[in-house]
């Protein structure tokens, strides 16, 4: 019985060096997760069941890393590499090398219901007493992370270096540093806002959530590629515009958001550029316009026209701006034909040009809430093509009694309904054995 | 991704000529058939899930379900022995996602109604 305890210390004593020598323990104190998706610094490697703990140390010393901890399931240890490598980097290494089985970051996962952003209460379009909102908390319960889809904001440029922006850039590598192009000014790669609308748009669909500053977007994780269009007035041209689309199109965006709008009459070339958009599979969401002042108008009326909202190309989705009553905004336009649907577009606070956050009113910050809702549709679904996308925000609406008449669904764009729409099956056939 | 009414068409057609093979000298009473429907894999993933999948719908018929059981989506197809008659199909397709964010299920509205003519 002696020799028996004594054995059982023995060996709990050579797990004890075993294990601190695998582990080669480091004090690490808690850091803040940040607004990525993974740990900033560190892997997590799964070594093949063959390899000895001595291998495992060597893998780690000979790249400069340390093991931070070995983890409950068998093989894996958690990595902190050394500083001033990718992760891309990194990865490569481990996964070249034939003692491991597979190499991943370390992914960050948060509790996604409500957002920890201090200015979230002001997000009224998001979650209101009245319950006049889109109803994203039991939508990020599903999915806040974006990420997988790039959305495109064809509009005056965004402040790419926002706080609340700067990680949910789209990431154009070595060809577009600064996350997206500038047809406007310098034509080149660099589409710094010189106005504001853009930032603005961009922070309604994508602000960073959840990360302890500011506001969130719809989507609280994504991809947005900024493309400058509007110049330092808020003005840009067909021809702007449509190389905004084509440079979105080429560069892998499927949504763009267009809060832009014309009442110079038909434009086939911008309907040339919706149409490509089309054939690449990208969803277009467009604005209704303002009126003049506080009037806002039928735009199916001859004479009130705009573009491209009156495009009839089937990835594209008009909207309209509702107000904290979930009434037609004063100065919103409307249309039963061209204006699809309704989304929150009063008293919209977001991203601002100087790193700071403002409140804007109309259909350009109604249009980027519905953006944002077809980028989480498609992140969601990764099949979906824009005709599921539009099918799901216009049959996942909510009726609205102010856009009965006024618009051709009657409705006011809702996320999770849309999360959980399902589309018809189709190619139904029967064969007789 | 709309049906073509000529597929409709071609589809019954396929049902009609292939029950009148196989005919001889003598008429004997028609005998039960199986048939196969198959439809478009959806790109909700929700129905290609644990939770998801089909519900197929035949007249006169208990429906039948087709469940997500593993790999990347739930199965598209579905065999039934039928007996000689006239039939209406449709398939709806499901998943456990409902609209208030919870699990009490979503089901699609139903797909083009096919006829088939089992003789």
């Amino acid at each position: 019985m002696k020799s028996l305890s004594r054995a059982i210390i023995v060996l709990a004593a050579l797990a004890g060096v075993a294990l601190a020598l695998l582990q080669q323990v480091v004090a690490v104190s808690p850091e803040p997760l940040g607004g990525g998706v993974y740990v900033a610094g560190e892997v997590l490697v799964k070594f093949k069941p063959a390899s000895s703990a001595q291998d495992r140390i060597a893998s780690v010393a000979a790249l400069g890393h340390v093991v931070v901890a070995t983890l409950h399931q068998p093989g894996w240890v958690r990595v902190r590499i050394a500083s001033g490598q990718s992760m891309d980097q990194v990865l490569a290494t481990y996964q070249s090398d034939t003692r491991v089985a597979s190499a991943q970051p370390n992914y960050i996962y948060r509790s996604a219901a409500v957002p920890n952003d201090p200015l979230y209460g002001q997000l009224w379009a998001f979650k209101s007493a009245a319950g006049n909102d889109m109803g994203l908390e039991p939508a990020w319960d599903h999915i806040a992370d974006c990420s997988s889809v790039v959305v495109a904001v064809i509009d005056s440029g965004v402040n790419y270096t926002h706080p609340d922006l700067v990680s949910n850039m789209w990431n154009g590598g070595a060809g577009f540093p600064n996350h997206g192009y500038d047809y406007v000014g310098d034509h080149d790669n660099d589409p710094m806002d010189q106005f504001g609308h853009g930032t603005h748009v961009a922070g309604v669909l994508g602000a960073v959530g959840n990360n302890g500053t500011g506001t969130t977007g719809v989507c609280q994780r994504t991809r947005i590629m900024a493309v400058r269009v509007l110049d330092d007035t808020g003005a840009g041209t067909t021809v702007t515009t449509m190389q905004g689309i084509g440079f979105a199109v080429t560069h892998g965006a499927r949504v763009i958001n267009l809060s832009l709008v014309s009442s110079g009459g038909f434009d086939p070339a911008l309907s040339d550029a919706i149409t490509d958009a089309q054939n690449g599979d990208v969803v277009v969401i467009v604005v209704a316009g303002n009126g003049n002042g506080n009037e806002g108008r039928n735009i199916d009326l001859a004479g009130n026209v705009t573009f491209p909202c009156a495009f009839t190309q089937p990835n594209l989705l008009c909207v309209t701006a509702l107000d904290q009553n979930y009434a037609l905004a004063g100065f919103s336009n409307w249309g039963p034909t061209s204006v699809d649907l309704g989304a929150p577009g009063t008293n919209i606070l977001s991203t601002s040009l100087g790193g700071a956050y403002d409140t804007l009113d109309g259909t350009s910050v109604a249009a980027p809430q519905v953006a944002g809702l077809a980028t989480m549709l498609r992140a969601f679904n990764p099949q979906y093509t824009y005709a599921d996308t539009v099918s799901a925000i216009r049959n996942g609406g909510r009726s609205a009694d102010a856009l009965a008449g006024l618009t051709a669904t009657g409705k006011a764009a809702d996320v999770m309904p849309s999360l959980a729409y399902i589309n018809p099956p189709t190619g139904l056939t029967a064969t007789l054995q | 991704m709309r049906h073509s009414p000529f597929r409709h068409l071609a589809s019954l057609l396929a049902a009609t000529a292939l029950s009148a093979c196989g005919g001889g000298s003598e008429q004997s009473a028609p005998a039960a058939r199986t048939v196969t429907l198959a439809w478009q894999a959806s790109h909700e993933s929700g129905v290609n899930r644990t939770g998801g999948g089909y519900q197929v719908s035949i007249s006169d018929q208990p429906s039948i379900d087709v469940p997500y059981v593993s790999g990347s989506a739930a199965p598209t197809s579905a065999s039934v022995f039928l007996q000689p008659g006239r039939y209406t199909v449709s398939v709806q397709a499901y998943a456990a996602l409902d609209a208030q964010g919870g699990n009490t299920g979503s089901l699609s509205a139903p797909s083009q109604l096919i006829t088939v003519y089992v003789r």
